[in-house]
């Protein structure tokens, strides 16, 4: 039954989305076609792989924020961040050599989820401390990580030999992911693979992944159970923001390769509705997000060949949020008709 | 390079025009989502319904130049959206937050579909032209800025009046701060707690609607993506500010409105000891502190419908 309700919302997402298509003279097959292309080749699907991978670490660290019912929605923010973060690392080596070749990725990568950690805690702490409503700060925090990267990769930051062009020096090879051989995808997607797996083993096995949903449920029985609202929210803050921070850091070390401005394409809103119709579950999330990564690529082919806006893509997560949250109307109620 | 002399009261006036104008947007929202939160129903869509309520109004206004109906068109689009939030959140009772963030999405990804040839064609609309109220504009500094401007700007002010006396002296009112407050003790007293919702939100909708048409008609005659910036969160967070009154939300958004002007101002007098991003920071960085001063439960323990973003089911 859940499932047939699952799937309903989906074939209705895709009806009212050709509606739209219908309405505006384009033919709803053709533009279906185009926007799913990815999944019928080879190299659209190793683009919508790459797509996959920052999505796919943003969603899982939400996941677990969302089921400690932190509805965080800061995760394009936690992405700038991530990315004005490697690159200070990346400028900052060019200029003393402070490490070897090889360490600098372990190294960035685990700086990189540090700092991103912080920013992350910041909103978590003034919920606990003050109640501020978290998808405010979570979301004034974006706008302002945003401006800042701007303004860095504008300013500051700007490369001196780049003819003037609005971003910083190339990131050198030792900086970079490298490619799985053969492909486009670079090797940050097994940062991915590891953050889901780790995200399943602390919400499955751990004492602390009991307490985030506890206080997930209802923040009273947490408090009665001397659960700390603090502790938890906090460092389930810290790990999503560290996620999504290495989500900016692959999108700059593995596939644009410096830090350019506005780099990301709202991929920390994607994160958001990948992560609540895998119904926050990190396995379906990895493969959620690479179902999302085609659509953006099939967003990408529909502008490029038919002329359509990119936004297409974002209408269509949106329907298909609603329609799966209608849905669990009818999964939690049985509908009994009376008189 | 020599700073412009002008002389403080000019640059005042300046000051204050671009307040109202950027404050009355933020007002015209907060309102409606004031309205909406009243009866208990958390609409986090706000920025979505301003983008699509103002590439609506563009579009009509484009075609009839009647700004009128431009603005009728930029609410019944606020309210459409809104109609759909009402559904999922009243009827099928999911969660608020998640419904509002979709529509949100929705609305901008509407906006930037549809606005696509718009934005590429970078069609330009000639803005409303103000409307000089005679004699109060005659004051100085307050005259020019509050009492020189267009049309829908009157609306704004007058919209403060109207619902605050509909909340606060009206039967219906009444019942819907009570649907907000607790409304199963409203439907038994044989409130329809459904319908006073949906009535809500739909009202509150249109109004977001209103203030993109206010943002499009007033004062930014091209479209572009993400024209909103933030606004609709901004108003979200005035909400609280405003402790969910009216007459309180004239204030923080003529505040917010001060704030958000202090970039041009600072430029226009040739004041560069600062980077101007640090100027489009400040809108930003004072929600997030008026938030902290304002949820803590000193200031909103009395305040805030008690019922806010709690779906509604009716015992049997």
């Amino acid at each position: 039954m859940s499932f047939a309700i699952s799937l309903a919302s989906i074939i209705l997402a895709f009806m009212i989305s050709g509606l739209i298509f219908v309405f505006s003279n384009v033919d709803p097959i053709l533009a279906y076609y185009n926007l799913f292309k990815s999944f019928t080749n080879v190299a659209l699907l190793s683009e919508a792989i790459v797509r996959a991978i920052p999505i796919m670490l943003v969603a899982l660290g939400l996941a677990l924020a969302y089921k400690a019912n932190f509805i965080s929605v800061g995760g394009e923010g936690q992405i700038y961040v991530g990315g004005m973060i490697i690159t200070f690392l990346v400028l900052w080596n060019t200029q003393n050599r402070f490490l070897p070749d090889p360490f600098f990725m372990p190294f960035a990568i685990i700086i990189v989820f540090l700092s991103s950690s912080v920013w992350g805690i910041i909103p978590a702490f003034l919920k606990a401390r003050f109640e501020t409503n978290e998808v405010l700060t979570t979301l004034m925090m974006n706008y302002i990580a945003q401006i800042v990267s701007n303004y860095l990769v504008i300013g500051p930051w700007k490369d001196p030999k780049g003819y003037g062009f609005p971003h910083s020096q190339a990131f050198p090879e030792y900086a970079r992911f490298p490619l799985i051989p053969g492909t486009t995808i670079n090797s940050s997607i097994f940062i991915g693979i590891f953050a889901a797996i780790l995200i399943y083993i602390i919400l499955a096995k751990t004492k602390f992944g009991f307490e985030v949903k506890v206080v997930g449920d209802s923040y009273s029985a947490a408090k009665y159970a001397g659960i700390s609202y603090t502790k938890v929210v906090c460092l389930v803050m810290a790990i999503s923001a560290g996620l999504s921070g290495l989500a900016g850091m692959s999108l700059l070390s593995g596939v644009i390769g410096r830090l350019r401005p506005d780099f990301s394409p709202g991929y920390g809103y994607t994160g958001i509705i990948v992560a609540w119709l895998c119904n926050l579950n990190p396995f379906v999330i990895v493969l959620g997000s690479i179902f999302f990564g085609g659509l953006l690529v099939g967003g990408e082919v529909l502008q490029g060949s038919m002329g359509l806006s990119v936004g297409i893509t974002d209408v269509f997560q949106a329907l298909l949020l609603i329609t799966t949250l209608s849905g669990e109307f009818f999964k939690r109620y049985r509908l009994v008709w009376r008189r | 390079m020599e700073a412009i002399k002008v002389d403080p009261l000019t640059i005042l006036t300046t000051m204050f025009i671009l307040m109202v104008q950027e404050g009355s947007i933020l007002l015209v929202a907060t309102l409606g989502e004031i309205f909406t939160e009243r009866s208990g129903i958390l609409n986090l869509g706000v920025e979505g319904l301003i983008c699509f309520g103002a590439l609506s109004s563009f579009i009509v206004y484009y075609l009839t130049g009647n700004w009128i109906i431009a603005t009728l068109a930029a609410a019944s689009a606020g309210l459409m959206l809104s109609l759909i939030h009402a559904f999922v959140s009243i009827t099928l009772k999911a969660n608020q937050t998640v419904s509002g963030l979709a529509i949100t999405i929705l609305g901008l990804g509407l906006s930037s579909f549809i606005g696509r040839p718009i934005a590429l064609s970078r069609i330009r609309i000639d803005p409303l032209e103000s409307v000089r109220v005679p004699l109060l504009s005659e004051i100085p500094v307050i005259g020019p800025s509050f009492f020189n401007q267009n049309p829908l700007v009157y609306f704004s002010y007058i919209m403060v009046i109207v619902l605050w006396f509909i909340l606060y002296k009206t039967r219906f009112g009444l019942n819907l701060r009570s649907v907000g407050e607790n409304p199963s003790m409203a439907d038994s007293l044989g409130i329809n707690v459904f319908l006073t919702r949906y009535v809500a939100t739909s009202v509150g909708g249109a109004l977001c609607g209103i203030s993109g048409a206010l943002l499009i008609l007033g004062y930014y005659p091209s479209w572009y993506d993400g024209i909103t910036a933030g606004r609709g969160w901004i108003a979200v967070a005035l909400v609280i500010f405003s402790s969910w009154n009216p007459l309180y939300a004239f204030f923080g958004a003529y505040f917010f409105g001060l704030v958000g002007t202090l970039n041009a101002t600072f430029q226009s007098i040739g004041f560069r000891a600062i980077p101007t991003d640090f100027f489009r920071t400040l809108p930003y960085l004072l929600t997030i502190l008026v938030l902290i001063i304002f949820s803590s439960t000193r200031f909103r323990r009395r305040k805030m419908p008690a019922s806010l973003g709690k779906p509604y089911t009716r015992e049997l």
